[in-house]
């Protein structure tokens, strides 16, 4: 299954989007090094530009790309599955950019860097989801992580945001050498880095079940390896530790990114990864045979409840809203996980695009939650406290209400997008997959979670003292606002007429099974 | 035909857009606006009652394909069973934004009128869109979107343990919803994988009798902590006495009925047969309900509260209505659902302007008040007569209806010793009205602050006159309201019960046939 490559001009022709991200990258470090004034507002709404171009050519891409095409010896393909996510990732990338613009001016940091770090995570998850090769993916997923660590330390004065960086470094590293180590152990055992390959080696190699006891056991401790990794990275149980730490101690608007972006590349490469290497019937055996009779979807299915039942109980007391919102996210990649188990069950479009549905909606509306929250902290602080939050929506009604659907739509109520996402999602794991248990499960801790997420606007509207906060700190400017209108909008949009979106993300099932 | 279903379902939104727009500090514009957009409502929702045909067929129906991938329509109509509780909330709205004038010139509250307005107009869309929709999904969609502006109708213009009953309030019914979701996954799979259009899924499920309990127990679970029944009302109380005055009215006079009025429409219809093998469990919940809340009602020392408490007394009698499952039983719990929203929401506009007047609504504050406001102790007074059930009244008919449907229930099991203690709630019910309108009203003026209290003014008769015009046009005329539920409940009761679930058993049938004849006679 080797396609004849095209000339290298048209391989690089259909990369534009990538390119593009590198170049508009670099030249915004040099716009930033040349320019004269202290002001670097306006790197915030060039960057936004600059990636609104990128997402008009990824658009374009997306509907003219009718066949998925493998470029540079098979280790790129260009296909919808990636274009749709390098969407996702370009719209967090935006709405990141222009949300940060208010925020850096509160804390004075007028550094172009911020701007051109996102652009070249935005570059390392695009090329992530792009990857057909494990070097490939490891390298992207390089290039998307050393941006963020960085960005995690942006407040280089402050304790929590260095111990953020570091702790996410050095566990971040860990995870990525364990998934590397995988990706060794693959190799070994199927002799290629390529995922097609490395698929139809599982599939020829190991039909029978007594083979696989008693050849290797290399190539289910390599799964185990990268599974490890990616679930790192989605913040799954049970390695979700670092989420809360790192989340609360970075920079809110980079904590939005963090919880939005890095969260659905580390997602989508996990669905490429188990949908060409991993998909055949053939590896459902030889992990029952591996794992003492306990199903690999069961252990999974485990791992989604424990996410689910662990981010939801932890946050209903906590009082710091940044921590609320790190524990939702790792509710919310608990719910996603029960659908990236359903997918893996049925490998049907519909709960497919269930998932996808989701992290469009859960990029609206967590960039659009952490943009708000973002505006609401106090000057120079770095964290939120709930009483920060006493009567703010009589300062600011506009961010509090956009908040309030945010927050809604995080809490499941129609007719935010949150609702249908969700309901989609359960609908497909439940109806389609079987995942009668889970489900419910989550339905049930789903309605824990109201209170939590109520709780916020609690503080937001039903406290009558004001606290005492200066008034100045929740300074708008039109960056903040237009992030916040498309974030809204979008929110109530998908929410109301989600079918449109539902039918593009099926027209995009086929490429990632590899048809 | 022009879709006038979502035109008067929609259109207060528009006045929210309109609202949006408008400086906040503009207050009386944006209550008048308010008031013009659901004015206008309620006169665009009566061009449903002129064209409403008095048939059992659904009227207005408009299907449409909304979302084709997840199998959801766009599926909405009337019946005598939904019209008038939409008409009610049309009828409520206008009269609860004029109730609030006075309430948002508080200075905690002045510049959140337009919140105020703009929450009541959104609650208003999203009950009408819940009463005619005919899809589990798009209901289950408006449903939910009830929450969110009770919450913060609750939440942010309530007493002062706000934030607890609204928190309260919403966790409740999310919770309870959530249970009847999990049942239309269920519904959906089994009926094939295809539409959530309820007509679809009632003709093409085959579910197994243990199936068809554990969902039914989740419908009915949903509904009943809506209604709320016995055990599931404790947040009720603390919500009505928190929530201000217009949220109550809201509150007790449509949202209540959401809960009966989903039985009638999904729980029943979808589970016929186990809802008939449980009638008698539920007639014994609703009535311990009737005597539960009567007694409890007695005992109050907040006229708010008696009034919240009155109110699980009164649902409880449109529940045994509704599962008497017989013509007249279920006619007269629809049309005590219109009486209560009527009267009730009349009682809490009137406890309102009390409170507005002197900010606490204990009775032993008050006594005498005829003295100084003759024409609020009179309305007051017909209110009160109304919720009690006085002949000529509303309330009368509709109790009636009830008990004598009640007594000669088939279906029900113990159905007339049920009638019995119900009947008693009757008495309890006068009871703890009169005995509460006696110490407020009558007796000597002895409390200080009571002597220079002012009769209501022209905006309070103004938006109380609509309402004991209908207490006693509908305890009068309740002919013009009950040929058009009737046939709807014929035919339901026809469809649903004597075909489904007694088709085959003839004898049955036909006890239950001559039972119509004599409650006919």
């Amino acid at each position: 299954m080797m396609p004849i490559e095209p000339g290298i001009l048209e391989q690089l022709g259909m990369i534009i989007p990538l390119l593009l991200l590198v170049v508009f990258a670099s030249s915004i470090l040099l716009i930033d090094v040349f320019a004269e004034s202290e002001d670097r507002a306006y790197l915030g709404y060039l960057t936004a530009f600059f990636l609104f171009v990128v997402l008009i050519f990824v658009a374009k891409d997306f509907n003219n790309n009718n066949v998925s095409r493998q470029i540079f010896h098979s280790s790129i393909v260009i296909d919808k599955f990636g274009l749709i996510f390098t969407g996702i990732f370009i719209i967090a990338g935006i709405l990141t950019s222009l949300g940060s613009i208010d925020y850096l001016k509160k804390y004075d940091i007028a550094i172009g860097e911020f701007y051109s770090l996102i652009m070249f995570a935005i570059t390392g998850m695009s090329l992530m989801v792009f990857s057909t090769s494990l070097m490939t993916i490891f390298v992207a997923l390089e290039l998307m992580s050393l941006p963020i660590y960085a960005l995690s330390g942006l407040f280089r004065v402050n304790n929590r945001s260095l111990e953020s960086s570091v702790k996410y470094f050095i566990l971040g590293s860990v995870a990525s050498s364990i998934l590397l180590f995988g990706m060794v152990l693959l190799y070994g055992a199927t002799g290629s880095v390529n995922l097609v390959t490395i698929g139809n080696e599982i599939t020829t190699k190991y039909t029978n079940l007594k083979t696989v006891l008693s050849s290797d056991p290399i190539i289910i401790i390599g799964m185990l390896m990268v599974f490890i990794g990616f679930m790192f990275k989605t913040a799954t149980a049970p390695f979700h530790m670092w989420t809360p730490d790192v989340y609360e101690g970075a920079p809110t608007i980079v904590t939005g990114f963090m919880s939005v972006a890095v969260k659905a590349a580390a997602f989508a490469t996990f669905l490429r990864v188990f949908g060409l290497s991993f998909n055949n019937d053939a590896l459902l055996h030889l992990a029952n045979g591996a794992i003492s009779n306990t199903s690999w979807i069961q252990v999974l299915n485990i791992l989604a409840i424990a996410t689910v039942i662990i981010g939801n109980l932890v946050a209903l007391n906590q009082r710091n809203v940044k921590r609320i919102l790190a524990y939702s996210a790792i509710a919310h990649a608990g719910y996603l996980m029960i659908g990236l188990v359903g997918y893996f069950i049925t490998k049907d479009p519909i709960t497919y695009s269930a998932l996808v549905l989701y992290f469009l909606s859960y990029t609206f509306t967590g960039m659009g939650a952490f943009i708000a929250i973002s505006i609401f902290e106090p000057k120079d602080t770095n964290k939120v406290m709930l009483d920060d939050l006493n009567g703010a929506a009589y300062k600011k009604p506009f961010v509090a209400a956009t908040l309030a659907i945010f927050i809604f739509s995080f809490a499941g109520i129609p007719p935010m997008s949150g609702f249908f996402a969700k309901f989609y999602l359960f609908k497909s794991a439940y109806v389609n997959a079987g995942l009668h248990i889970p489900v419910i499960i989550a339905l049930i801790a789903s309605v824990f979670s109201v209170y939590y997420y109520l709780r916020i606007l609690v503080h937001l509207y039903m406290k009558k003292d004001y606290g005492d906060v200066d008034v100045k700190d929740y300074k708008t400017t039109a960056g903040s606002v237009i992030a916040l209108s498309i974030a809204g909008f979008f929110v109530l949009y998908i929410g109301i007429l989600p079918d449109q979106y539902i039918t593009i993300i099926k027209h995009s099932f086929l490429s990632l099974i590899g048809g | 035909m022009f879709d006038w279903l979502t035109f008067i379902t929609l259109f207060p939104i528009i006045g929210v857009i309109i609202l949006f727009f408008i400086p906040k500090n503009n207050g009386t514009v944006i209550k008048n606006i308010a008031l013009v957009v659901s004015v206008i409502n309620f006169l665009f929702s009566l061009v449903l009652l002129v064209g409403f045909r008095a048939n059992a067929s659904m009227q207005f129906e408009i299907n449409k394909v909304w979302i084709k991938n997840l199998g959801i329509n766009y599926h909405i109509g009337i019946d005598g069973i939904s019209i008038f509780i939409v008409l009610l909330t049309t009828f409520l709205t206008p009269i609860v934004i004029l109730s609030a004038y006075n309430v948002l010139k508080d200075p905690t509250y002045k510049d959140k009128a337009k919140e105020y307005m703009a929450l009541l107009l959104i609650l208003e869309t999203a009950v009408i869109g819940a009463l005619i929709s005919l899809d589990l999904i798009l209901f289950y969609l408006f449903w939910e979107m009830m929450l969110i502006p009770m919450y913060f109708l609750i939440g942010v213009f309530g007493g002062e343990k706000r934030t607890y009953a609204a928190l309260k309030f919403f966790i409740y019914t999310a919770a309870g919803s959530i249970m009847m979701l999990v049942a239309m996954f269920v519904l959906y799979m089994n009926a094939g994988g295809v539409s959530f259009d309820l007509a679809y899924i009632i003709s093409h499920v085959h579910l197994t009798a243990t199936e068809q309990g554990l969902l039914f127990l989740a419908f009915f679970i949903a509904f009943a902590v809506k209604v709320p029944m016995f055990p599931l009302h404790t947040w009720l109380p603390d919500a009505h006495v928190q929530a201000p005055t217009g949220g109550s009215v809201i509150l007790a006079g449509v949202l209540l009925k959401m809960g009966t009025y989903g039985f009638i429409r999904f729980a029943i219809p979808l589970f016929p047969k186990v809802a008939v093998s449980y009638a008698g469990v539920i007639g014994i919940f609703a009535v311990i309900g009737i005597i539960y809340g009567a007694l409890v009602a007695m005992v109050q020392k907040d006229v708010k509260k008696l009034v919240a408490y009155s109110s699980i007394s009164h649902l409880g009698f449109v529940v045994l209505g509704i599962f008497a499952f017989t013509n007249t039983s279920m006619t007269g719990a629809i049309y005590q659902m219109l009486n209560h929203g009527i009267s009730t929401g009349a009682l809490f506009l009137l406890v309102g302007i009390i409170y507005e007047r002197r900010h606490t609504k204990e009775i032993k504050e008050f006594g005498g008040l005829t003295k100084v406001m003759p024409l609020y102790a009179v309305i007051f007074l017909i209110a009160t007569l109304s919720s009690i059930a006085l002949p000529l009244t509303n309330g009368f008919v509709g109790e009636f209806l009830i008990l004598s449907g009640t007594y000669i229930s088939r279906v029900m099991q113990w159905s007339s010793v049920l009638t019995i203690f119900a009947a008693t709630g009757v008495i309890f019910g006068a009871a703890y009205m009169l005995w509460m309108f006696k110490r407020v009203m009558f007796g000597p003026l002895t409390n200080e602050k009571n002597k220079n209290l002012k009769d209501l003014n022209l905006r309070e008769f103004t938006y109380l006159f609509p309402l004991i015009v209908m207490i006693f046009v509908m305890g009068i005329f309740p002919n013009f309201f009950l040929k058009r539920i009737e046939p709807s409940v014929n035919s339901f009761i026809e469809n649903n019960i004597n075909t489904r679930v007694y088709a085959k058993n003839s004898r049955v049938t036909l006890k239950l046939t001559k039972n119509q004849k004599r409650s006919k006679r």
